[in-house]
């Protein structure tokens, strides 16, 4: 037998630039590659290879589908893509059996009375849609209408159409998830920085994990890549996460308490003169009231709120610093300061000055800009100015700096069921399923119940699809065509989502059922493009086409990662570690810390702390065939020493209750767990029979948490939930 | 002659089991039978706790004992060092499924076989990279030939001093593991 040799680099040659080839040119023969009598299949056939871009979560890493005759065979990660280099995940993978999921939705439905639903045509649907809504604007107003959107590459759609209808209502789940670390971001260095994980020689991961929850997968190869070349890696988070195992530290912190450690780490850094101070005085405004504030936030401060003994503060700080510039704290994502505690947004602003003090923005190692989004604007047709104001005064009021195109999702129950400041009478929700992702879900469902209409876009029948009136099935991301997603890692490059597949069942893409609506809405002039248009007009800038694009399924600007100073986005065009536009809204232009929700000190009651499962994103994988199979539901862990002395042992069943509600879930034992925390997996619990694999299987967390506010961006802060533990 | 293998850097894998589905994509499998499992250990006590992983599949050992029990000959070890399984002359006994120490066999009824990893024999033979080393999104997994001394197998068993799982069984796996 000859040789052969295997490297990524071959593999590349097979993907190839030439986008669509088979795998056999230059190969051996599909009857010598098998062994002896092994059993044939679709991997001996001819594959079609399209490059495309995955969609089972929103991290959109660049894929190719092996298409054999009209089938999916299979996904693989895409080399040449920066986010993906080839990489897949489990959830990538498992794309395939969403396409194939015979419980996905399959036409439009009505329903007509407790879960019985009559099959419409999409013409009826649209009729009746669209005369509902027009009712609605006339009797109601036009900011009687909501729309709920998890914002994928055709959010345009969705801002059209309520520009064109003329409500400001629009959510995203942004406020669930990252919204505190983005204003954070956004008012101290003006953009989202991007860890260069792969050169760091420090990395402190506050809560971010890259093993289990969302990531490219090219982000999570970067840094074991670094840990490998010898990088040290810490994880502070109150649950040993699987980052946390793979990690050579793991500091068990009081849930809600990260705010305080950065704050003491950045007081040793002060007075043990070990920042960077040429970084602080050319890049910083500030420093001055930032090292007054610090004084007394010492580790021993620290020490008594987090749960973390002084030394290991002092330590932690002492060892980042000897590593910079080429450390840093990790931007995160979801976790300590994304949007959980009612002190997150300070807490992310904390932790991007004590990046700052570490001189690493810029810095090879350290945090990098966002890469430049290449794509040029379609002009939209013009809608008529807005006269309503947000129902959530996001971006007004009590919260002048929380996004307005964002809202905050969490309070649209409580808009609903007190109607004020007005009444919400409709919804859409556009791939997104509040009923299951708002906190509260008793008091989510009695609002979503309580509407007049409720529209219903998604892939599978829903908790949400299951108070709707109307459901409209979409098109998974492999059947259909989207606008140019850009990268948002390290990068300027642009890929491009094509269907490898015709569309299954009477499914539309989103952008094609808000375009119908809008029609039967006498919103039709409005909607005079099709996404094919809105493709061709983003790809102007780079001279590409649509066809050419399909071929290469990407494009990458030349222009590699740059080091050195970057421009920062603020008004002063330094980092503001000093804010004067929080100061100017009235909030504090410091990183102050202040404490979350007091634990009452009794046996049974501890802090809920939610996070993620590797093999589920939110709540839409959990009836997908692959990853049901790897983690069919959740349960709750709980710290061994407690759970000793409440009786509670690994697999019983346990009673948690909050002011919100009540759930029985399995108990899980642990002993990687903060003994004052409790812990479990978003996503699971779904009420729908017809998602037949994630019936009831698992417990929404939701059934606990709190509906609660963070000050300054509004975000939900659920990780404010206080619970009691008992056996079942 | 060739003797092809894995090494699998346990330092890196954060058990996200992305290499468990692409391999039960490669060949089509059903949810439920996995020719590529990862193990969760937990470790120590809080707070000084940690959990280990641990991947296993097909050892594809030199001295095999499903093909030493299996009364067909169905089981055989070819001469790149793939244990692979002659469908046609497999008589469903099952003996190499409780024969083998690593349980790496998944018994399907429905075929009356069973399976297991094939070290990816249709894609090598492209030179393509095995699915569960392709897909791996923290780098843990390496192909090559343990035979050829300049290959990077070869050379990351030497630096990162890679063992065996159990070797005292004496089955010569070629699946060689970082800790």
């Amino acid at each position: 037998m000859s040789r052969i040799r295997l490297s990524r680099r071959n593999f590349l040659k097979a993907v190839g630039a030439a986008g669509v080839v088979t795998m056999g040119a230059g190969a051996i023969g599909a009857s010598q590659v098998l062994g002896k009598g092994t059993t044939k299949g679709t991997w001996d056939q001819m594959p079609q290879l399209i490059p495309t871009v995955c969609g089972m979560c929103d991290a959109r890493c660049g894929v190719v589908a092996y298409v054999v005759g009209d089938r999916l065979y299979k996904l693989e990660g895409n080399y040449r893509h920066s986010q993906s280099q080839g990489r897949i995940c489990a959830r990538g993978s498992a794309g395939v059996k969403l396409l194939y999921d015979p419980d996905r939705l399959k036409y439009p439905l009505k329903r007509v009375g407790d879960q019985l639903y009559d099959q419409i045509s999409w013409e009826q649907a649209f009729r009746e849609i669209g005369q509902k809504l027009a009712e609605i604007k006339e009797k109601d107003g036009p900011q009687a209408l909501a729309w709920a959107v998890h914002p994928d590459l055709s959010e345009l759609w969705d801002r059209q159409f309520m520009n064109a209808y003329g409500s400001p209502n629009i959510f995203t789940q942004s406020s669930l998830g990252q919204a505190s670390m983005r204003l954070a971001s956004r008012l101290t260095t003006g953009w989202e920085p991007v860890p260069d994980l792969k050169n760091s020689r420090y990395v402190l991961l506050f809560g971010r994990n890259y093993a289990e929850s969302i990531f490219y997968t090219a982000a999570t190869n970067a840094l074991l890549q670094a840990k490998e070349k010898g990088a040290k890696i810490v994880v502070i988070d109150p649950r040993l996460s699987r980052m946390a195992s793979q990690s050579h530290e793991w500091i068990p912190i009081r849930p809600g308490t990260d705010g305080a450690m950065l704050l003491a780490m950045m007081n040793v850094l002060v007075a043990e003169d070990l920042y960077d101070k040429g970084f602080v005085t050319a890049n910083t405004t500030g420093f001055e009231q930032l090292k007054g504030f610090l004084a007394d936030k010492t580790p021993s401060w620290a020490a008594t709120i987090c749960d973390v003994p002084a030394e290991t503060i002092r330590r932690l700080a002492q060892e980042v610093a000897a590593a910079r510039p080429a450390a840093l704290i990790d931007p995160g994502r979801h976790g300590a300061w994304g949007a959980t505690y009612s002190n997150s947004f300070q807490t992310a602003r904390a932790a991007l000055v004590l990046n700052a003090l570490l001189g690493n923005y810029g810095a090879k190692g350290g945090l990098l800009t966002p890469p430049a989004n290449p794509l040029g604007a379609f002009q939209l047709p013009a809608t008529p100015p807005m006269q309503a104001v947000r129902a959530d005064s996001a971006g007004q009021g009590q919260y002048p700096l929380a996004s307005s195109k964002d809202g905050t999702i969490q309070v649209l129950p409580e808009i609903i069921d007190s109607e004020q400041p007005y009444p919400i009478r409709a919804l859409v929700a556009n791939h997104i399923n509040p009923a299951r992702s708002l906190p509260n879900t008793a008091k989510a469902t009695r609002a979503l119940s309580k509407l007049e209409l409720l529209v219903v876009i998604d892939t599978y029948l829903t908790d949400t699809g299951l108070l709707a009136d109307y459901i409209l099935p979409e098109s998974t991301y492999l059947e259909r065509l989207d606008p140019i997603s850009p990268s948002t890692y390290l990068v300027s490059e642009v890929a491009l989502r094509q269907p490898v597949v015709k569309p299954m069942y009477d499914t539309k893409p989103g952008y094609e059922i808000i375009a119908g609506i809008a029609g039967a809405a006498g919103l039709g002039e409005y909607f005079n493009f099709g996404v094919n248009e809105v493709i061709q007009e983003s790809l102007k800038p780079m001279g590409l086409s649509l066809a050419g694009l399909s071929r290469e399924g990407l494009w990458r600007d030349s222009k590699e990662v740059s080091y050195g100073a970057p421009a920062f986005g603020t008004p002063s065009g330094k980092i503001e570690l000093y804010s004067r536009q929080l100061e100017k809204a009235g909030f504090d232009p410091l990183p102050v810390f202040s404490p979350p929700e007091a634990l009452p000190r009794e046996l049974d009651t501890f802090r809920l702390v939610q996070g993620r499962d590797a093999a589920h994103t939110g709540t839409a994988t959990q009836n997908n065939a692959y990853l049901h199979h790897l983690s069919p539901e959740n349960q709750i862990w709980i710290s061994a020493s407690r759970a000793a002395r409440l009786g509670i042992r690994s697999g019983d069943e346990v009673i948690v209750s909050s002011p919100a509600g009540e759930i029985r879930i399995q108990a899980r034992v642990a002993e990687g767990i903060h003994p004052e925390a409790v812990f479990t997996t978003h996503g699971f619990g779904h009420g729908v029979r017809t998602q037949h694999l994630a019936y009831h299987k698992g417990v929404g967390d939701n059934g606990l948490t709190l509906d609660r506010r963070e000050p300054v961006a509004g975000a939900a802060a659920a990780g404010e939930t206080i619970v009691k533990v008992r056996r079942a | 002659m060739a003797r092809y293998g894995l090494l699998v850097d346990l330092s890196k894998c954060t058990g996200c089991a992305s290499c468990t589905v692409a391999c039960q994509a490669q060949w089509e499998l059903d949810p439920e039978e996995r020719w590529l499992r990862v193990e969760i250990q937990d470790e120590g006590t809080y707070p000084s706790t940690s959990q280990r992983f641990l991947t296993v599949q097909c050892q594809h050992c030199d001295d095999a004992p499903c093909v030493r029990v299996c009364p067909t000959g169905a089981n055989y070890k070819r001469k790149d060092g793939l244990v692979l399984i002659h469908e046609g002359r497999c008589i469903g006994c099952k003996y190499c499924v409780v024969a083998c120490p690593y349980q790496a066999r998944h018994f399907n009824e429905e075929r009356g076989t069973p399976g297991k990893c094939r070290l990816c024999d249709v894609r090598i033979q492209k030179g393509v990279l095995p699915a569960c080393v392709l897909a791996c999104p923290s780098g843990a997994r390496y192909f090559g030939d343990f035979d050829d001394p300049n290959s990077e197998v070869s050379r990351l068993l030497v630096l990162k001093k890679a063992k065996q799982l159990r070797p005292d069984l004496r089955t010569g796996p070629n699946i060689y593991y970082v800790r």
